[in-house]
């Protein structure tokens, strides 16, 4: 074999690497070796035919990475699978006990609930395929359900958080933080209990929804903060950057207007009524500090959730017995 | 049960068909493809490959090591229909034939 052949087969076996461990396992010697017999023959029928090779290899080569990628990443192939009461090591293949943390021949930690019981064919037959196709495919993506579960936990979170932070009472903390809590544990339940992607997927979209209509359908939402905080006069929960205004006016047009704020604002205009004969406009104005406070008790929540979810992952790992 | 009910695609097609007289290895199916196809479907090895994974995953072809291992070659593995592979490609062939028929009968069959 000549050297340019020798580095155009090298070359070919490095980007072989590139593509997801149990495909290279499986195949990365073969197609080496098919690279190299395809090269050797288009040798000898010169230069052209050799860069045809070459050429066909690199324009397939990205959609094909991406594609098996995709396929290991899509809740099909990366799950650990118990056989013969052993565990199977996704990366690798090789077999570890069950109680095993980690797999004693690459490394890799065996801490998972994606867990289930197959044999070599169900192995491969699990990938989204017949249901519905690419749908299918992007919601079993671990990527889009991470997305999911942002979304989820954001509405949860910003819902509970402005709604009550309404009311400056033990009553309107303690929901708060109740509230976040469930939402924490909801979400970590979700992830633990549903095995399915799909599943967890449509019980995750269900949630948003559901909390979405809650959220914003303006009217009620507006009404009830309107009624809280007009009839809470002077015990509004304050976090530092947090300030809201009453103003009422016989005239709505001489009322303040919160939009030349330079943080956030929000604001409520409830018409006079048989209590009330004035408008009265009810202002919320945050600083940008108080928004970046928001983002960061979000991240910090992320991370719990993360970290419970690793933990409970283990402890049910850990708990599992052979069929 | 119905064995197969979309029309699989011309790659695998070529694939199955390449396979239906004995089992061959990855180089040998690539070039049968070549041949079947005259030179229309060209397979790069992640193409073939990808291809492969999935129609084992499916049953419709087997892995074996190679019948008669020459030791001063590297190892080959090589791939072979399996019954269900059979049954596919009989029914693609069935299914391309009644199209064929269907071609017949409203087009040109209209024609006369």
């Amino acid at each position: 074999m000549s050297n340019n052949l020798k580095f155009l087969v090298d070359l070919h076996s490095s980007l072989l690497s590139l593509y997801p461990p149990n495909f290279k396992r499986q195949f990365k010697e073969e197609m080496a070796g098919v690279f190299s017999d395809s090269l050797q023959e288009a040798q000898a029928a010169g230069i052209i035919a050799m860069t045809k090779v070459c050429l066909l290899e690199m324009i397939d080569l990205p959609l094909n990475l991406l594609r098996q990628h995709l396929l290991y990443l899509s809740n099909a192939e990366s799950l650990l699978t118990v056989e013969s009461g052993m565990l199977t090591c996704p990366k690798c293949g090789h077999s570890s006990q069950l109680a095993a943390s980690y797999c004693q021949h690459c490394g890799r930690s065996l801490h998972t609930l994606e867990l289930r019981v197959s044999n070599s064919i169900e192995k491969f037959t699990s990938s989204p395929r017949n249901i519905s196709g690419f749908t299918i495919g992007i919601l079993e993506n671990p990527v889009a359900v991470l997305l999911l579960y942002i979304f989820t936990f954001i509405s949860i979170t910003d819902s509970v958080f402005w709604f009550y932070s309404s009311l400056f009472t033990p009553l309107g903390m303690g929901l708060v933080v109740v509230a976040a809590s469930l939402a924490l544990v909801l979400l970590a339940w979700s992830w633990i209990k549903i095995p399915s992607y799909r599943h967890r997927a449509f019980f995750l979209l269900t949630l948003s929804l559901g909390i979405h209509i809650l959220y914003f359908n303006a009217d009620m939402i507006d009404r009830i903060q309107i009624r809280s905080l007009a009839t809470h006069n002077g015990f509004y929960f304050v976090l530092p950057g947090m300030e809201t205004r009453i103003i009422e006016s016989q005239n709505p047009e001489d009322l303040e207007d919160c939009d030349n704020w330079e943080g956030a604002c929000a604001k409520w205009l409830l018409p006079p009524n048989e209590k009330s004969p004035s408008y009265v406009m009810v202002s919320r104005l945050y600083d940008e500090a108080s928004v970046y406070y928001l983002r960061i008790f979000i991240a910090y929540s992320l991370l719990v959730l993360i970290a419970a979810t690793y933990f409970f992952k283990r402890q049910s790992v850990r708990n599992l017995k052979p069929a | 049960m119905p064995v197969t009910q979309d029309p699989i695609t011309e790659t695998t097609f070529f694939i199955l068909l390449s396979l239906a007289p004995a089992s061959k290895h990855g180089y040998a199916i690539m070039k049968e493809v070549d041949r079947l196809s005259d030179g229309r479907v060209a397979l790069s090895t992640g193409t073939l490959y990808g291809a492969l994974k999935r129609l084992l995953g499916q049953g419709w072809i087997e892995r074996t090591d190679d019948p008669e291992p020459d030791l001063s070659e590297r190892s080959r593995k090589f791939y072979s229909l399996t019954d269900q592979g059979h049954k596919v490609l009989k029914s693609e062939v069935e299914r391309m034939k009644n199209l064929v028929k269907l071609v017949d009968y409203q087009w040109i069959g209209g024609k006369s």
